[in-house]
């Protein structure tokens, strides 16, 4: 009489963005049904926005690859592993690695984009990197969720509180403690800038830097906090960063995706103008675990080749030549790094389709098959 | 049925050592799963540690022993799990008052089946949100968190245990006053003893390695006996004195809780300039419904076009919450879900427990407790 | 108060209430400008999320109409009204709404008279509370 599997609920972190709030998972006969908040979890203590808790969608098999597939003539065919593995091998090796272009995502593991990294320098590949947006990488101190939430000041640059609720939660407990709040956009009106103090509309991130008045510049000290989501150009990051040295206050940049911070490690953080750059400049694209159709397309045209490998049928997918279907973040083990730098780990809750693959494995095959070595990781 | 009161404690001397007081909750939950009787036993097992209660299935009754002990610093909502996920099945659940609360409201509104059900209820004096508890431990105590290995509400205290054996308390009272303690919707709370389950099961009125049981229903008698029968528990008859302290604890509770609920739900209430900020917060994000025990419509007017009048946040307080509040505010049960899971910190549960009251003075009607749905639903005259 | 024309918004059942409605518009008994009727069939189709939605469109009272206790034409729907009555007269409030903001009446067909006065009253008292300011 023992049905195992009836309902498990197991605890996650939300891949949704770059917060890390955990969630746990409500897992029926390898099925996820649900979510359930999951309130020991230091980040969130059991809040999700919307898009957090709508995260089981990404599993949801109608809109994935489930295997290997082909395009011929605007037509996807299923192809074994091996048949589309020896298809990306013999197509590669027509290439001289000048050629060849690999994109990889803040969306996937650490751990993925470590192998993806170690590929691309096996094959001496230097046209690669991630979309980061305008932000540059970075390896500095930044300020915690708990240093949000004990400021006094803080400076927000975007609609940080409705992109990304469970920072604005520290920011709105801010300032239930007393803390004056004051937030910049380019909109007439922000949903952060109804939650502020002061609401600034400025015409350019660049131009409101140069010219922080008085008012917000004397209140810059220790227990203030500048928090931003967007830049217009990378530099600017660079003068926040000037700012808050000189004012003795934090920094907290949130990035876009839940391991943005992570993939700035592994590969170049690039913006739209250079991914778009890249593109063109290459004849056979490896995309992993992203979607540059999205914000590049325009590049596209001059591809001989494109391969994405992908847990979701998108804009990009419909461009390949050649699809690898890839496991989501609930099919596999590994670590997220979130916007503050903490590094979660992520544990295998459900398995994936019967043909779908790790990142990891996937690229561990190519490379097998190429004849390369990636070093000791599997 | 009149009220039957028993000291009781698990055969299984494994089963008396990790319960909390003696027991006999596990015991039961053994019984029902060695003989068949349900297919599952709904409770909570400890995840990554004692501030993290996780709500498991348990199919075999050799895992029992894994979910005993009482989680203090859990506060979770089965009511729902089981409508949403597990109302075909042959179940056996541990409730907290509010846990049996849900379950009845769901029940009235053909969301269980309630024979297929064991309710195995558990006094509550109040749940510690687990973050909370954690910096609580290091303000007040001065004492790492992880290594405190169990915590116990007792005599108005809250008690850790540390790895090493001792034991250290503060009063709650202290901890409340400056924002820590239990959630706010415990300390309003003032149905103790889940006399709404099967059977009610607590330490007030117990001696030292004993659970006190009050038998609620004929079907809660019935499992006890059984479970005695089969060897599986030890049954004693309680003093009176037992139940003269276990009335006399529960009745200070009670006060103490109406205490609150005047201060929360009147004296200091936020204004209506607090509540228009409050508001001015909401993403929309529907967490507060969803999570809702009592909300279980499967179409919800929420989603409708006749109030979804734009993806702007935030909504219309009126259009948003107060639709939510005419549906179903007068059963609240005042779980303080929605208020737990709102990202912005809105303090829902006042409001909606606040109305409940309200309603409750003019009708009568008490959600989770009354067998009758809330007149509201009536289509008599009077 | 305000020079501005309260808008009010009344939901009049069909077989009582609208019927005194006319009855009060042939005998030529004036009744306020301000005040708009929607016909409903009975007074027990009106629920909160309809108040609800009037107030946040813009309406500075509501009023609904049912015939008298015991008269209604599908028997008990003016008493499920009521009881949703009572309940909304608690959760206005809640939202910063004068509970004189909102009524609720039981008027015949044939009580024309009561109908005019009725609205006369609503509306004057309307009138003095000003327009309904809400910042949402
Ligand atoms: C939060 C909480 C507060 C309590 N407060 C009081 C009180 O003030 N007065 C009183 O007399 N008794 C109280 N109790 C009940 C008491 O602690 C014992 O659970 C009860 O006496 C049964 O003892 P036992 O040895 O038979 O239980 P056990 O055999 O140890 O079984 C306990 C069962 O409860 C489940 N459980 C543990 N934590 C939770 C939780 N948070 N929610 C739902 N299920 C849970 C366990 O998984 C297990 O199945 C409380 C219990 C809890 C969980
Ligand atoms: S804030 Fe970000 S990480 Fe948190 S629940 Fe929302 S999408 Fe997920
Ligand atoms: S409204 Fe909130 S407190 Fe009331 S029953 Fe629903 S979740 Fe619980
Ligand atoms: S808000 Fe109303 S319609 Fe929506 S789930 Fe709750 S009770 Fe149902
Ligand atoms: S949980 Fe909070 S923010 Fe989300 S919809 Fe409810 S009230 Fe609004
Ligand atoms: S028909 Fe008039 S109130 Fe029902």
């Amino acid at each position: 009489m023992k049905v195992h599997d009836k309902m498990k609920v197991v605890h996650s972190i939300c891949p949704q963005c770059s917060v890390g709030c955990g969630i746990n998972l409500i897992n029926i006969d390898n099925r996820l049904v649900g979510t359930y908040p999951y309130k020991r979890h230091p980040i969130n203590e059991g809040k999700n926005c919307k898009k957090g808790r709508d995260c089981i969608e990404l599993v949801f098999e109608e809109n994935r690859p489930k295997n290997p597939l082909v395009n011929k003539n605007g037509t996807f065919s299923d192809y074994s592993w091996e048949e589309a593995l020896d298809l990306f091998v013999s197509k590669i090796k027509s290439y001289t690695p000048q050629d060849i272009g690999i994109i990889g995502s803040g969306n996937s593991t650490n751990e993925d984009l470590e192998i993806l990294s170690k590929f691309a320098d096996a094959l001496g590949v230097e046209k690669k990197g991630f979309y980061a947006e305008n932000f540059p990488a970075f390896n500095i101190e930044t300020a915690t969720l708990d240093d949000v939430q004990s400021s006094n000041f803080i400076l927000i640059v975007g609609d940080v509180i409705k992109e990304s609720p469970l920072i604005g939660r520290r920011i709105i407990l801010a300032r239930e403690n007393g803390a004056e709040v004051v937030s910049a956009d380019s909109a007439d009106k922000t949903f952060t800038g109804l939650n502020s103090d002061k609401y600034i509309k400025i015409r350019s991130i660049g131009e409101f830097l140069d010219n922080i008045g008085p008012e917000v510049h004397n209140k810059l000290k220790d227990s203030a906090t500048i928090i931003f989501n967007k830049l217009d150009l990378k530099e600017e990051f660079e003068k926040i960063q000037n700012i808050a040295e000189d004012s003795g206050s934090k920094i907290l940049p949130v990035l876009k995706q839940c391991n943005t911070r992570g993939a700035m490690r592994f590969l170049p953080a690039l913006n739209q103008e250079e991914i778009s750059r890249l593109i063109n400049d290459v004849k056979f694209l490896y995309v992993v675990g992203d979607n540059p159709a999205l914000y590049a397309e325009e590049s596209f045209k001059n591809l001989d080749f494109l391969v994405t490998q992908s847990s979701s049928i998108n804009e990009t997918v419909l461009l390949s030549d050649l699809v690898f279907p890839a496991s989501c973040w609930v099919e596999k083990t590994g670590t997220f790094t979130n916007t503050t730098g903490d590094m979660q780990k992520i544990s295998k809750t459900i398995s994936a389709p019967a043909e779908v693959l790790e990142d990891q494995r996937i690229i561990s095959k190519i490379a097998e098959k190429i004849g390369i070595e990636l070093g000791d990781k599997k | 049925m009149s009220p039957e009161y028993l000291l009781a404690r698990a055969k299984n001397e494994e089963l008396q050592d990790k319960g909390e007081c003696g027991g006999a909750v596990s015991s039961i939950f053994k019984y029902l799963l060695d003989n068949e009787i349900v297919e599952g036993v709904l409770t909570l097992t400890r995840g990554i540690d004692i501030y993290d209660g996780i709500p498991s299935l348990i199919e075999d009754s050799e895992d029992i022993i894994e979910t005993c002990g009482s989680l203090h610093c859990a506060p979770t909502m089965f009511g729902d799990l089981i409508s949403k996920y597990l109302k075909d099945m042959k179940l056996a659940v541990a409730v907290k008052p509010c846990d049996a609360m849900a379950i009845k409201e769901l029940e009235k509104r053909n969301q269980l089946d309630r024979d297929k059900l064991y309710e195995i209820g558990l006094n509550c004096g109040g749940t510690v949100m687990p973050i909370t508890a954690r910096k609580m431990i290091d303000l007040f105590y001065e004492v790492d968190p992880d290594d405190v290995v169990k915590e116990e509400i007792d005599k108005g205290k809250f008690i850790i245990e540390l790895k090493d054996g001792t034991e250290k308390a503060v009063e709650i009272d202290e901890l409340e006053e400056k924002g820590y303690g239990r959630r706010g919707s415990c300390q309003r709370c003032d149905l103790m003893i889940p006399r709404n389950a099967d059977v009610a099961c607590g330490n007030w009125g117990a001696e030292p390695g004993w659970t006190f049981i009050e038998i609620n229903t004929e079907k809660g008698k019935d499992l006890v006996d059984a479970a005695r029968n089969e060897g599986y528990l030890d049954i004693k008859t309680p003093s009176e004195k037992s139940l003269t302290i276990r009335e006399k604890i529960e009745n200070v509770m009670i006060k103490l809780a109406q205490k609150f609920q005047d201060k929360y739900l009147e004296e200091i209430y936020p204004s209506s300039e607090d509540w228009n900020k409050y508001w001015d917060r909401c993403i929309k994000c529907y967490a507060c419904r969803d999570v809702c025990p009592v909300c279980y419509c499967k179409e919800c007017a929420l989603d409708k076009e006749f109030y979804v009048d734009s993806e702007q946040i935030p909504p219309d307080p009126l259009t948003f919450q107060g639709v939510r509040l005419s549906h179903m505010s007068f059963s609240c049960i005042n779980c303080g879900q929605c208020q737990d899971v709102c990202p912005m910190e809105i303090p829902l549960a006042l409001i909606y427990q606040r109305m409940q009251k309200k309603y409750k003075d003019k009708t009568g009607f008490i959600a989770g407790v009354n067998e009758e749905l809330p007149p509201l639903y009536s289509p008599e005259k009077d | 108060m305000s020079d501005k024309e309260p808008k009010i918004l009344g939901f009049c059942c069909n077989w009582c209430c609208y019927g005194g409605a006319d009855t009060a518009g042939t005998a030529r008994m004036q009744y306020p400008p301000g005040v708009r009727i929607i016909r409903v069939m009975c007074s027990g189709r009106i629920n909160p999320d309809m108040i609800l939605k009037a107030f946040k469109e813009g309406a500075d009272g509501v009023f609904v109409g049912g015939c008298h206790i015991g008269d209604c034409h599908y028997d008990a729907g003016n008493y499920k009204w009521r009881r949703r009555a009572n309940f909304m007269e608690d959760l206005l409030p809640e939202f910063d709404i004068d509970r004189e903001r909102f009524r609720f009446e039981w008027i015949s067909a044939s009580e024309g008279e009561k109908f005019q006065k009725t609205m006369q009253e609503f509306y004057d008292k309307i009138k003095s509370l000003g327009p309904l300011e809400r910042c949402h």
